[in-house]
């Protein structure tokens, strides 16, 4: 399969696939995401896990903050707050962060942003994690300078972090990181895919390391909202590549897709392209 | 072989008489006076050579090593080799009217000056210690177990002339003007009549010893490493305040730096490292406190202002400069790939540039040009960027004159000199002593209007994209800090806080590098830093890792405890804080800031 057929296809796959092709919402943008159900807690323990978060026990603090977190109420988001706000222990900064992004505010991200500059880069992963439940532009970009860390964690968390938060400004660094190897690229890209995104994706082949271009094509595979017409254009990608990685992406996704829809094309195509040696 | 053996037959026939004793008459003025006036000295400077030629002999060692030199003939008014001829030289070659001499293997020879035909040669009658000549003899000092002489022959015909034993140690002898200067045990100058051989009279160095020699058409200086007497009447008393001495400034860096050769070093006899590192100068040594002079310091040569400053360089490209000498009106230097430079020793511009023509490595040359002045003129070389250049030299071996280059960029006034410093720290092959020479001449200049410049340094961050990472940011902070009381314009210290404030926040800051960002940002902030500086001792007062740091406690409490009410709150609010490392509330109560 040339290129320009591969074009030809995913405009289509654009067109035919409203529901993939268009970008989620981010947070803070109307998301329904369906809130768990919040504990029944009492004065009391509230109390107690606040006074907890600023204490020496930093254990006892640390899961204090997760409590006040899954409380989801306004008292307990004001007191991870005003602990971020007095600098605890970084054994701490992590739990509160992440409690404290279960309830997003606009008042926080100013907050956020200066622990995901901390030194320690757990701190820093657990901030960009929390910014990811933000719509703030400066949440965005921060998560997108994440990219950018020297600590391979960091970017990690910060892949996730825009795959979470749906940051398309991620992508171009991603593809920068894609062609250096990095695995959680692969992830992420696969996880902010839409049609355009597929069709550029599986055009990496030769621009960065089989292997994680591999991995994000199967990864987007493995989805359940991507039309059976795109699998089969990523299908012929991975057979390009062919090999022991592209051979085995294939095996792969032939066995998923058996336990689920074995009749699809794409299944088919897969057969195919394995039955001829990888499409090479 | 007969030769030596007529040679020696005469020798014994004269009978060898010991000229130099432990008791002469030594230190008469009188007699000095009158020793001097014996000299046939030319009127003006001129070079040796009877036909006041100027113009060098260049040794080149053999290709291989193993195989046999080539001494290469040089005019250099004319800029070409006018004849070579094959020599195991195993001295220096000295040069007299009309003729040359030089040890080859274990004979004294002589070349014809013109045509470089072997004009005689004589066995070595023991080891050559050093030798000299005039316009018609050649004078060589030999040692035979511990007995020491001098001998004279005819430098038309080889003969031997004259023979003086020693009663001690003499040193590499120097001709002028039909005299013999020889040094004996290092105490004594011996002034020896070059015709027959007796001394007629001699020097006793008081003030310091007597061990270098040096000598052109005019005059002869004799010294030490310490310093330089001229050698006239005044010489007698052998005190430097009561005679024409001088000595110069040299700089530390420019180590092992002298006068001229050892007169008993025999590696000296020959050419060698130590004349890669020489003072020249011209006129009288009591004008060096006055005069500007030079030093050849390997392949760099620079000029020095009396009190001691550099006026100009010269940084010869890859390779050094072997043998060099102050003509008066020139700066010749041979350098080891053959190419003769003449520098213009006002300024340092290259007034004459040829090479020899001969392939090999130059491993010395004796330069025959006193007086000369090259015809050419060039352009005075811009000093900054001299001294620039000689800085960032890939060369390895020279970190000690880029120490002295450094130093000398770092006292010009002009503005470039801290963009320049800069752009000298950002090298990353910069040596860390070079590194911390360079950012306390920075901190020492004190140039606010270098800000800029050192704000600039400060824009590149840790960026795993980018694959960059901030060079030198503790040296570039630490210079900003310097400027602490200089007028600095409002928007130069907003940006310089900005820039200084990112690197504070940056994650991958090193720990040693945030103690200067901190004292920078304290420095010059004039409270627009208090912000940033209070957020980053909230991130870290529990930190076990930069808030343990005991150069961090200091930095930041020292930093906030300048600042007003809100800042000491915010201390006394961290003192309190039961998870503050203690060190850090030890730091915050040292300084009363948290009471």
């Amino acid at each position: 399969m040339n290129v320009s057929r591969w074009v030809v296809i995913a405009l289509a796959l654009a067109i035919v696939s409203p529901g993939f092709a268009q970008p989620q919402p981010a947070p803070g943008r109307g998301r329904a995401a369906k809130a768990p159900p919040k504990p029944e807690v009492t004065k009391d323990q509230l109390a107690a896990w606040i006074a907890a978060l600023s204490g020496t026990d930093l254990e006892a603090a640390a899961r204090a903050a997760v409590r006040l977190g899954e409380t989801g109420s306004p008292v307990a988001h004001a007191a991870l707050l005003d602990a971020l706000g007095k600098g605890p222990p970084p054994s701490v900064s992590g739990p509160i962060l992440l409690a404290l992004a279960a309830a997003p505010a606009p008042g926080d991200v100013a907050l956020l942003l200066r622990y995901a500059n901390h030194r320690q880069w757990p701190v820093r992963g657990s901030a960009l994690r929390a910014l990811a439940s933000y719509a703030d532009p400066l949440a965005r970009q921060r998560i997108v300078a994440g990219l950018r860390d020297p600590n391979g964690d960091v970017r990690r968390d910060a892949a996730a972090a825009a795959v979470a938060g749906r940051v398309r400004d991620a992508i171009e660094p991603l593809f920068a990181l894609l062609a250096r190897g990095e695995v959680a690229a692969a992830h992420a890209l696969a996880g902010l895919a839409d049609a355009d995104l597929a069709y550029k994706i599986a055009d990496q082949h030769g621009k960065a390391p089989d292997a994680v271009v591999v991995l994000a094509l199967l990864e987007i595979l493995k989805r359940d909202d991507v039309p059976d017409s795109l699998r089969s254009t990523l299908v012929g990608a991975l057979g390009k590549i062919g090999g022991a990685l592209g051979t085995d992406a294939l095996r792969e996704y032939v066995r998923l897709a058996e336990a689920k829809q074995p009749r699809r094309a794409s299944v088919e195509d897969a057969r195919r392209q394995l039955a001829t040696g990888g499409g090479k | 072989m007969i030769r030596a053996v007529l040679v020696m037959a005469l020798v014994a026939s004269c009978g060898p008489k010991t000229v130099f004793q432990l008791s002469a008459d030594e230190n008469n003025r009188y007699e000095l006076g009158h020793t001097l006036a014996r000299r046939q000295l030319p009127a003006r400077a001129t070079p040796i050579n009877a036909a006041g030629q100027p113009q060098l002999f260049a040794v080149i060692a053999g290709q291989p090593r193993a195989t046999r030199a080539t001494i290469v003939a040089f005019d250099l008014a004319t800029g070409n080799a006018r004849w070579k001829a094959d020599a195991n030289v195993q001295s220096r070659v000295v040069v007299g009217g009309d003729f040359i001499a030089t040890r080859e293997d274990d004979a004294l020879v002589a070349r014809d000056q013109a045509r470089g035909a072997v004009r005689w040669r004589v066995d070595v009658p023991g080891t050559l210690v050093g030798h000299a000549a005039d316009r018609e003899r050649v004078y060589a000092v030999f040692r035979r177990g511990t007995a020491y002489s001098l001998a004279a022959f005819a430098g038309a015909s080889g003969d031997r002339l004259w023979t003086a034993d020693a009663a001690g140690r003499l040193g590499a002898p120097a001709a002028h003007g039909g005299l013999v200067l020889v040094p004996f045990l290092s105490q004594w100058l011996s002034i020896v009549d070059g015709a027959r051989g007796m001394q007629l009279t001699r020097i006793r160095g008081i003030d310091e010893q007597i061990s270098m020699l040096r000598v052109t058409s005019q005059v002869a200086y004799f010294g030490s490493k310490q310093g330089v007497f001229q050698l006239d009447v005044r010489s007698a008393s052998g005190k430097r305040a009561e005679a024409t001495y001088g000595s110069v400034v040299v700089p530390p860096q420019l180590e092992r730096t002298q006068y001229g050769p050892d007169a008993y070093d025999a590696v000296q006899a020959g050419y060698s490292a130590f004349d890669r590192a020489r003072i020249l100068w011209t006129g009288s040594p009591a004008a060096l406190s006055r005069d500007p002079y030079a030093v050849h310091y390997f392949r760099f040569v620079f000029g020095f202002a009396p009190d001691g400053a550099i006026r100009w360089a010269y940084r010869h490209p890859r390779v050094e400069l072997v043998a060099s000498e102050h003509t008066g009106h020139a700066i010749v230097a041979v350098s080891s790939s053959g190419e003769v430079v003449s520098l213009d020793p006002a300024n340092g511009a290259i007034r004459g540039k040829h090479d020899l023509g001969v392939p090999g490595t130059v491993v010395g040359a004796t330069i025959d040009a006193d007086g000369w002045a090259p015809a050419g003129t060039g352009p005075a070389p811009d000093p900054l960027a001299a001294l620039v250049g000689i800085v960032r030299d890939p060369d390895a071996r020279f970190d000690r004159v880029k120490e002295l280059a450094v130093i000398a960029l770092a006292k010009r006034p002009e503005p470039a000199v801290t963009s320049e410093l800069l752009a000298i720290l950002a090298d990353p092959r910069l040596s860390p002593r070079l590194e911390g020479l360079v950012v306390d001449r920075l901190v020492e200049r004190r140039d606010p209007q270098g800000l800029p410049a050192l704000v600039a340094q400060l824009g590149v961050h840790a960026d795993h994209l980018a694959q960059t990472t901030p060079a030198r940011l503790g040296a570039i902070a630490k210079a900003i800090a310097g400027l602490a009381g200089t007028p600095i314009a409002d928007a130069h210290r907003a940006a310089a806080v900005a820039a200084l404030v990112a690197h504070l926040e940056a994650p991958t800051t090193p720990a040693v590098d945030v103690v200067h960002v901190i004292a920078a940002l304290a420095a010059i902030g004039d409270g627009r830093e208090r912000g940033a500086l209070g957020w980053h001792l909230v991130l870290y007062h529990a930190d076990d890792e930069l808030g343990g740091d005991v150069a961090w406690q200091k930095a930041i409490v020292g930093a906030l405890a300048r600042g007003g009410p809100p800042e000491r709150a915010l201390l006394q609010q961290v003192a309190a804080d039961p998870r503050t490392r203690p060190g850090l509330v030890a730091a915050i109560r040292d300084l009363g800031a948290g009471s």
